[in-house]
């Protein structure tokens, strides 16, 4: 834990499966701030790069802290159809220092999944224009 | 696949439907206008009118179809599993599929929403799944259009749905406010025991694009996104399945077909299966 307040670590949170809907989106967040979205939708692969101004940044790092980004575990239970997944992973360099993959619906059971996905979404939103996710 | 009907006769919440619709009925609650207006505001007058009309001419006798469906994940992972189910009528022409749907909408979420959405799960469940099929008994050679529709309800609900804000991922439990009509068919699909029909890399049976589970014929179950939701259709297989779930709960053998529709670019009409 405390990872994430290491400007070397960087943070991937991805959300959805390339072959429905608008695909998988992923954005990486790296220590500095700087950020990297990649959309893989049905075969197309679409990027886009910015960097979080600090107020921001530290805002984030906040929401991923205080809701436990790192301790993040599924909960092992079936889901339903149309579920998709919900890969995060916590880096340095090419360490990865933690990795999990949940299910989007277990944010309707763990209120802090809710809220990293709620902070993911506004972000992929204003860094995309509008356009994703 | 395990497909384990279950068959039941249930009257407690459709018999004081029946005698409140049944013209004979007399006289008529305001509760009973009511639950009528309701109808006529979920399903369509002209529905309606063909409930009522079965209700003439043949006794109630409601089939609870129940079926738990799973999809294996790879790498260990938790399955995808939910039962599919709904009610099935026979009037003396149609098959009526309905579905019991509890929507229960988040704090950000309004009324008004919730209404628009309701108004689109019915008609886009209109287009795609009503009155696309035809079954006709093997044994009787009867013939009966499948008609379908969802009926939002507080109480007695087939499957509970919550509706979110926004336009975050949705699955058959959880729906977004900003996602299009067509899927609320898709989702209602999975409820009428329809699969996944895009790729899903985690999904055994859907892993790539060349698995057997994975369709790309303008299927309301596969990438609609990206094949165009207006052209989504319900395809002849699904009819199969659904055929095959009504015969086994009913104990009743059928040919199925498919009728024609708008949008019907792949399955040809008059195309038949047997189940």
């Amino acid at each position: 834990m405390g990872d994430l307040l290491d400007p070397s670590v960087s943070v991937e949170i991805s959300v959805g499966v390339e072959g429905f809907d608008t695909g998988e989106i992923t954005l990486v967040v790296d220590g500095d701030g700087s950020t990297h979205i990649v959309q893989r939708v049905a075969g197309e692969v679409h990027e886009r790069d910015a960097r979080l101004d600090r107020e921001t940044h530290a805002d984030l790092i906040h929401v991923l802290t205080a809701n436990d980004l790192e301790a993040l575990e599924p909960l092992g239970e079936p889901s339903p159809p149309g579920d998709v997944p919900v890969r995060v992973r916590v880096l340095r360099g090419d360490e990865v220092l933690h990795q999990a993959m949940l299910w989007h619906s277990e944010r309707y059971r763990d209120g802090r999944l809710d809220a990293i996905l709620r902070r993911w979404e506004s972000l992929v939103s204003d860094l995309s224009g509008g356009q994703l996710p | 696949m395990n497909l384990h009907a279950r068959e039941s006769e249930h009257g407690a919440d459709h018999e004081p439907l029946a005698a409140k619709t049944a013209p004979t009925a007399a006289p008529r609650s305001p509760a009973a206008v009511a639950d009528v207006l309701l109808l006529q505001r979920q399903i369509g007058n002209r529905s309606v009118g063909r409930v009522l009309g079965g209700f003439r001419t043949l006794a109630r006798n409601t089939t609870t179809v129940s079926n738990p469906l799973s999809e294996a994940r790879s790498g260990g992972l938790a399955p995808i599993a939910w039962t599919s189910s709904y009610d099935v009528d026979f009037t003396s022409t149609e098959c009526l599929v309905t579905v019991r749907v509890r929507l229960v909408r988040d704090g950000d979420v309004t009324e008004e929403q919730q209404r628009t959405v309701e108004t689109e799960a019915q008609n886009a469940l209109r287009r795609v799944w009503d009155r696309r099929f035809e079954l006709e008994d093997l044994d009787t050679h009867q013939r009966f259009t499948i008609g379908v529709h969802v009926q939002f309800v507080r109480e007695h609900e087939h499957v509970t749905v919550a509706l979110h804000s926004g336009a975050r991922a949705q699955d058959l439990a959880n729906w977004s406010v900003q996602k299009p009509p067509t899927s609320r068919a898709h989702e209602l699909g999975h409820q009428l025991g329809m699969y996944d029909e895009y790729v899903d890399a985690q999904v055994i049976n859907r892993a790539t694009a060349t698995s057997p589970g994975v369709y790309v014929d303008h299927s309301v179950m596969g990438n609609y996104y990206r094949e165009g939701a207006d052209e989504a259709v319900a395809q002849l297989r699904h009819g199969v399945r659904l055929a095959d779930a009504i015969g086994r709960a009913t104990r009743r053998r059928f040919r199925v077909s498919l009728t024609p529709g708008p949008g019907d670019y792949v399955a040809p009409a008059g195309d038949t299966r047997v189940v």
